[in-house]
């Protein structure tokens, strides 16, 4: 019976109470027990030290990250290579092409095009966990940013803030299990799910129909639906692989993100809020 | 070791490795698969402290961690309290110290917190503890926080055991 009640265990017990009456405030506690502004406040210590650190240890992770990916890097590299002699091939095509692009999205009503105010940020470093996949912006509450913003990269969309402090803010990225968006593909506009699957992963398409018109190259836009967090027309990835298994309810298709988390240094933060 | 030094030492310890692991270091990515240097943290303190200090310090670690993450408050902590505790069953092995297998006991429960992380995720509804990559997760973690753990031992044994001893500062139960 002593031993049943020894100091360790009560200890342990004590804690492990704690811990679940916090994630029980987590679900149940509503506005009254938000942990928001703790969080905010233990980031907003560690932040400067943080920023500090970030400049000393940032070649020695770049330096481990080539030498554990040296294979990948490199054939990255050849492949990028290999991308931006046929886009300089383009290039000079392209301009016309734009400059129809740049008056249609004018005279349409696309909602991303007509010019959401934004604000610019800059990525200040990842989430380093393996449970939530997330970049944390320099751009916090003090700068207008708030919860469910859009952000979107140089190319498409990076992410949606996911939580702010007064001087930063956490995206969750595409690639996190947790971020799901409605998209368009085709010429139709068939709509579609695409959720994250980890790391470096491609995200994982899901309600497509076998024998839909989907096709390897594709470029996904987000559907702006109603009910969707997403404005209408930000380009979400690239069509990267197309299964249909035999018996298959739907077509497995994969996606290749646009925004590349690697060398992501500036992002715009998209004021928008989804209609009620 | 005076309280006071162990109420410096201790957090500065734990800020270190939460600032480590938030920087480029905590960046690297093996086969996808990030370290988690906290968590091997809590587990040579489970070892170096026994039961109980493993689990205090497992609770407050945890609660940093959380402090950057958007999973509920708390969750992270339970994790941690669970596997500081574990780790220092130690204790009850009644043998001098062997640094080798304080090392092997620290692979062992990062790989039960990835495990434990996971469960109690799917439990919570934030993971999904039979996704892709959790095989390659638990290896990867368990393998680098054995490769970590003599200097994160080390930390722990600074931090917590009083100068000059070599032994635990737990009391064999």
């Amino acid at each position: 019976m002593l031993k049943l009640f020894a100091r360790p265990r009560i200890t342990l017990l004590l804690l492990v109470l704690a811990s679940m009456s916090l994630v029980t405030l987590n679900y149940r506690g509503g506005a009254k027990f938000s942990f928001v502004s703790i969080k905010a406040a233990v980031r907003d210590v560690v932040s400067p030290v943080r920023s500090t650190a970030n400049g000393i240890f940032r070649p020695v992770g770049n330096f481990f990250t080539g030498a554990f990916e040296y294979g990948s890097t490199k054939a990255k590299l050849a492949q990028v290579q290999n991308e931006l002699d046929q886009l300089k091939l383009v290039q000079y095509s392209q301009l016309d092409a734009q400059r129809q692009l740049d008056q249609l999205l004018t005279l349409s009503k696309i909602q991303f095009a007509q010019g959401i105010p934004s604000i610019e940020a800059q990525v200040v470093g990842q989430t380093p966990t393996n449970i939530q996949l997330s970049f944390e912006l320099n751009k916090g509450s003090s700068q207008g940013v708030k919860l469910g913003m859009v952000v979107v990269g140089g190319s498409g969309l990076a992410g949606r803030v996911v939580a702010v402090s007064s001087g930063t803010s956490t995206v969750l990225m595409l690639s996190d299990p947790n971020f799901v968006a409605g998209v368009r593909y085709g010429k139709g506009g068939n709509i579609a799910l695409a959720t994250g699957q980890g790391v470096n992963l491609p995200l994982k398409l899901g309600l497509i129909d076998p024998g839909s018109n989907i096709r390897v190259g594709q470029v996904l836009v987000t559907s702006g639906l109603q009910g969707e967090i997403y404005p209408a027309g930000i380009p979400v990835g690239v069509v990267s692989s197309v299964s249909n298994p035999i018996g298959g309810l739907q077509e497995q298709v994969l996606v290749k993100p646009l925004v590349n988390y690697s060398n992501l240094q500036f992002v715009k933060i998209l004021e928008w809020a989804p209609p009620a | 070791m005076t309280s006071r030094l162990f109420l410096i030492r201790l957090p500065l310890l734990l800020i270190t490795v939460l600032v480590v692991q938030h920087s480029g270091i905590g960046d690297i990515s093996i086969q996808s698969v990030r370290p988690d240097f906290m968590l091997a943290l809590v587990c040579a303190s489970g070892v170096v402290g026994g039961r109980e200090k493993g689990a205090l310090i497992g609770f407050l670690a945890g609660i940093l961690t959380d402090s950057f993450l958007v999973t509920p408050f708390g969750f992270t902590a339970l994790v941690y309290t669970i596997v500081g505790y574990l780790a220092g069953e130690m204790e009850r092995l009644d043998q001098e110290q062997n640094r080798i297998l304080d090392y092997l006991v620290v692979g062992a429960a990062s790989a039960l917190g990835v495990s434990l992380e996971s469960g109690l995720g799917f439990l919570l509804g934030v993971h999904d503890p039979l996704r892709r990559i959790f095989v390659t997760e638990l290896a990867v973690v368990s393998l680098i926080n054995l490769a970590i753990s003599p200097l994160l031992v080390f930390g722990a044994r600074f931090s917590l055991v009083p100068q000059g001893s070599e032994r635990r500062i737990s009391s064999r139960r």
